[in-house]
C-alpha cells in the first residue's frame, strides 16, 4: 500500500531571483516572463510520487514579499520541514544573501529542516557570476542539497523537489499537515475551523 | 518601490492587522509599518528571549515592571502571549478567521476546562446541561433553577418578563432575586459563564455574552472556546499580515516613523488625478524615500500628539454585550517547571486526555489578599498548543482595573501566583517551581472623544480591550468598522464621480487561487 506524507516547504531568497517562478514551474508547469513580484496565493500544493509509490505532498509557502524589509513573520518558519533557498547565478550578491537566509533558517527553524540551495536562471548561464564550484562547495560545508535550475525552461526544477522528498524523513508516521502534527506529537486535539463538530452535530446551533 | 499607497497602517496589533488584510484583499494598496521588530504589538507572541528584551526596553520608561529568574534552556521554543485570550467558537472573530482564509495559517484546539476558585476550593464549571446533572456539588432543586436560568439565557430574553426593568441591575443580584440561585451558583454564572470582570456589572450585557457562549458550545466540541497555538493572538496577527502581503501589502517592521505630515495639495509637483492625491506623507528610519498615502490608519499609541486630536477615533461599538472598558490591566507571565495539571487530573488521568490549556477564574473577593472588586483570570498554556517545550508550562494572570492603582502589578498579583502554584500541584504533590516571572501594568489608551472635524483619511484605532473572552471578537468588530471608514474615505472621490454607493464587502469570497490549490485537492 502506498503511503502519503505532507510537508511544509518555505521559499527564501532575495527579491527577483525567481522564487515564485520556480514554484509556478513546479506546480503548474508554467512560466511568465513578466511576472509581478507577488504570487497572490496563500500557499500552493503539489504532490510527487517517488519510485516506491510513496507520495509526498508539498505545501509551498511563498514569502509574499515580506522578506524585502526583513519582515518575515516567525509563523513563516514555524514547522517548516524543508526550505528552498534561491539565488540567481547571474548575480554574485544574491548568493551572499542566500547565505544569510540559510543562517536565519538555522537560527529560527527546526534543526531537522532539509535545506536545498538552488541556483536559478540557468538559461542565462552566459552571464554567470556564480560558479558551480563555489556554490556546491558552500552547500557541502553546510550540509545542504544543491543544484541549478531554470524556471524558464524547467531544467532541474522537478529534480530539486524530488531530491528534497527523498531526503525528508519518510519513516515517521504519515502525518497530516506538518504544521499540525510536529515531532512532539502533542497537538492531537487540534480543531479544523472550517469543519463543524460531528459528534455534537445534533445539539449544535445551526448559525 | 512605488512610494504611493492607498493606505498606510501603523502598528501590527490584532485590529490593525485584520484591517490591513481586509483592505489589501479589497484591492487597496497597503503599506504596514511597525516600529517593533516583531508582529502583534500589544497582542504579540514572543519567544522567551524576545520577552526578556521586551522587558528590558520597557524598563527604560516603566520602572514598575519586575522580572525574576534566568532564561531557561530552549528559550526560543516558548511562545509567550502579551495578550492572552480565548476565541469564542461562534462570533465575529472566528468568522473573520474563516472568511479571510487566515484560519489555515494557524492551528487551534478547544479550551480544556474552565475552573472557578471560590469558597477556598477549585470547582469545574459545567460546560453543558449533562455536566450540571452529573454534578454532585448541587442539590436537585438548585440544578432545576440553573437549568431554568440557562434556558432563559439561551432564548430571546430581551422581551421577557424576568428581565423587564432589570436590564441595569447587577447580574449577581438579578440571579438571586429572579432565579433564586444560591450565592455560589450565582457567582459561578456571573464570573465563569458571563465573564464579568467587575462586581456589579449590568445584567443585560452579561446576558448577551452568556447567550453567545452557550451557542458557541457544541460547534467544535463541548467547550465554547478555542485557543490558538504558538501564543494565540500574536500568531493570528501574523496570519492576517501574511494574508495582506499575499495580496500585495508591503511590510516594514522594526523601523520607526521619523516624521508624519499632512500633504498640502498645492505643494505637489504633478497632481494628475484629484482622486489620487496623497493626503499624508511619512518618513521611516533607513528608508531613503518618503511614503505617501491617501488614508493613514494608526494605532492611537503610535500617533504623534497633535495628530491624535485630529483623528477620527474608531470606537469599539460592542457596547450591547461589552464589559466596562478597564483603565489598565495588571499582568503576570510566569513559566513553571512541570506540566500543568489540576489536582483531579492526577487521580483521573487515563479517563480522558488532559489539556494544558485551562482558564481559572478568581471572582472578586475569592482570595485572601486578592482583589475585592476585580475578577482575576489565570490562563495556562503549554506543549499542548506548542507554546512551551515538553514538561513546561506558562501561566498568565490578569486583573483588569477600573482606575489607576497605587500598587504595582506585582503587589496586586503575587497572592494569585502563590495560590496558583499551590493549586496546580507538581507530581509529588509539592509546590511547582517557578522558572521565571514578569509582572507589569498594561495601560490602555482611553477612547478620547473624537474631534468634531477630523482630518479626512486619518483614522485612529484604540488599544484592544484586554478581556479574556470578548477581546478578539471586539478586535474583529473594530477592524470591520475601521475597514469601512477607510474604504469609504478612499472611495469617496470615486463614488462622487460614479454616484455609485456599492457597499464594500468585508471579506469577499475566497478565490480558488487563494485556497492554496495546486493540481490536487486538499483533504
Amino acid at each position: 500500500m502506498s503511503k502519503q506524507f505532507q510537508f511544509k516547504l518555505v521559499l527564501l531568497g532575495e527579491s527577483a531571483v525567481g522564487k515564485s517562478s520556480l514554484v509556478l514551474r513546479f506546480v503548474k508547469d508554467q512560466f511568465d516572463d513578466y511576472r509581478e513580484s507577488t504570487i497572490g496565493a496563500a500557499f500552493l500544493t503539489q504532490t510527487i510520487t517517488l519510485e516506491d509509490q510513496t507520495t509526498v505532498k508539498f505545501e509551498i509557502w511563498d514569502t509574499a514579499g515580506q522578506e524585502r524589509y526583513k519582515s518575515l513573520a516567525p509563523m513563516y518558519y514555524r514547522n517548516a520541514n524543508c526550505a528552498v533557498v534561491v539565488y540567481d547565478i547571474t548575480q554574485a550578491a544574491s548568493l551572499e544573501k542566500a547565505k544569510t537566509w540559510i543562517r536565519e533558517l538555522q537560527r529560527q527553524a527546526d534543526p531537522s529542516i532539509v535545506i536545498a540551495l538552488c541556483g536559478n536562471k540557468l538559461d542565462l548561464s552566459a552571464r554567470r557570476q556564480v560558479t558551480e564550484e563555489e556554490a556546491s562547495k558552500y552547500a557541502d560545508e553546510e550540509g545542504l542539497l544543491w543544484s541549478e535550475t531554470s524556471a524558464k525552461t524547467g531544467e532541474g526544477v522537478n529534480a530539486i523537489f524530488n531530491a528534497i522528498a527523498k531526503k525528508l524523513p519518510l519513516t515517521a508516521p504519515p502525518s497530516a499537515r506538518g504544521a499540525r502534527v510536529a515531532a512532539s506529537g502533542a497537538p492531537r486535539q487540534s480543531v479544523d475551523l472550517n469543519r463543524q463538530s460531528t459528534a455534537h452535530g445534533s445539539e449544535a446551533c445551526n448559525c | 518601490m512605488d512610494n504611493h499607497f492607498d493606505v498606510i497602517v501603523l502598528g501590527t496589533g490584532l485590529i490593525e492587522s485584520i484591517t490591513a488584510a481586509a483592505l489589501s484583499k479589497a484591492g487597496f494598496k497597503v503599506a504596514h509599518i511597525d516600529p517593533n521588530p516583531y508582529y502583534g504589538a500589544d497582542e504579540a507572541s514572543l519567544s522567551l528571549d524576545e520577552l526578556v528584551q521586551w522587558v528590558n526596553r520597557r524598563q527604560e520608561h516603566d520602572r514598575s515592571i519586575t522580572h525574576y529568574g534566568e532564561l531557561p534552556p530552549h528559550a526560543r521554543q516558548y511562545s509567550v502571549s502579551l495578550g492572552p485570550s480565548v476565541i469564542p467558537s461562534i462570533g465575529p472573530f472566528i468568522s473573520s478567521l474563516i472568511a479571510s482564509g487566515v484560519s489555515r495559517y494557524g492551528s487551534f484546539k478547544l479550551l480544556g476546562r474552565v475552573v472557578i476558585y471560590d469558597g477556598g476550593m477549585l470547582k469545574d464549571v459545567p460546560q453543558s446541561k449533562d455536566d450540571i446533572f452529573q454534578s454532585k456539588a448541587m442539590s436537585l432543586l438548585e440544578k432545576r433553577r440553573v437549568t431554568r436560568f440557562l434556558m432563559f439565557a439561551a432564548g430571546d430574553f430581551e422581551n421577557s418578563k424576568e428581565l423587564h426593568g432589570q436590564e441595569n441591575s447587577p447580574l449577581l443580584d438579578f440571579l438571586h432575586r429572579i432565579f433564586l440561585l444560591s450565592e455560589a451558583t450565582a457567582r459561578a454564572i456571573t464570573y465563569a459563564l458571563g465573564y464579568c470582570s467587575f462586581i456589579a456589572e449590568k445584567t443585560l450585557p452579561a446576558l448577551h455574552r452568556i447567550r453567545a457562549y452557550l451557542k458557541a458550545s457544541g460547534r467544535y466540541g463541548p467547550s465554547s472556546f478555542l485557543v490558538g497555538y504558538h501564543g494565540g493572538s500574536g500568531e493570528i496577527a501574523q496570519g492576517f499580515c501574511r494574508a495582506a502581503a499575499v495580496r500585495g501589502g508591503v511590510y516594514i517592521l522594526g523601523r520607526s516613523v521619523t516624521s508624519l505630515s499632512s500633504v498640502d495639495p498645492a505643494e505637489l509637483e504633478n497632481p494628475v488625478l484629484t482622486s489620487d492625491l496623497p493626503r499624508f506623507a511619512i518618513e521611516v528610519d533607513d528608508l531613503p524615500d518618503r511614503l505617501h498615502c491617501r488614508c493613514l490608519l494608526s494605532s492611537t499609541s503610535l500617533l504623534p500628539g497633535h495628530f491624535r486630536t485630529l483623528a477620527d477615533v474608531i470606537r469599539p461599538s460592542i457596547s450591547s454585550y461589552g464589559s466596562p472598558r478597564p483603565f489598565a490591566v495588571a499582568r503576570c507571565i510566569a513559566v513553571v517547571d512541570g506540566p500543568i495539571t489540576l489536582p483531579w487530573d492526577i487521580e483521573d488521568s487515563g479517563t480522558s486526555e488532559v489539556s494544558d490549556s485551562l482558564l481559572l477564574v478568581f471572582p472578586p473577593g475569592s482570595l485572601h489578599g486578592g482583589s475585592a472588586t476585580s475578577a482575576v483570570h489565570v490562563m495556562t498554556a503549554g506543549p499542548g498548543t506548542m507554546s512551551a517545550p515538553s514538561g513546561k508550562g506558562i501561566l498568565y494572570i490578569s486583573m483588569p482595573l477600573l482606575t489607576n492603582s497605587v500598587h504595582s502589578a506585582e503587589i496586586l498579583l503575587r497572592p494569585y501566583l502563590t495560590a496558583v502554584l499551590l493549586l496546580f500541584p507538581a507530581e509529588q504533590q509539592q509546590q511547582k517551581t517557578l522558572i521565571c516571572s514578569t509582572f507589569y501594568m498594561q495601560e490602555l489608551n482611553s477612547c478620547t472623544a473624537s474631534t468634531s472635524d477630523p482630518l479626512v483619511g486619518l483614522l485612529a484605532v484604540p488599544s484592544l480591550t484586554p478581556h479574556t473572552t470578548q477581546g478578539v471578537d471586539e478586535a474583529a468588530i473594530v477592524a470591520e468598522a475601521t475597514f469601512r471608514k477607510a474604504a469609504s474615505s478612499l472611495n469617496r472621490e470615486i463614488k462622487e464621480m460614479n454616484q455609485g454607493c456599492e457597499q464594500t464587502v468585508f471579506w469577499p469570497v475566497l478565490a480558488e487561487m487563494e485556497e492554496g490549490e495546486g493540481d490536487d485537492m486538499h483533504w
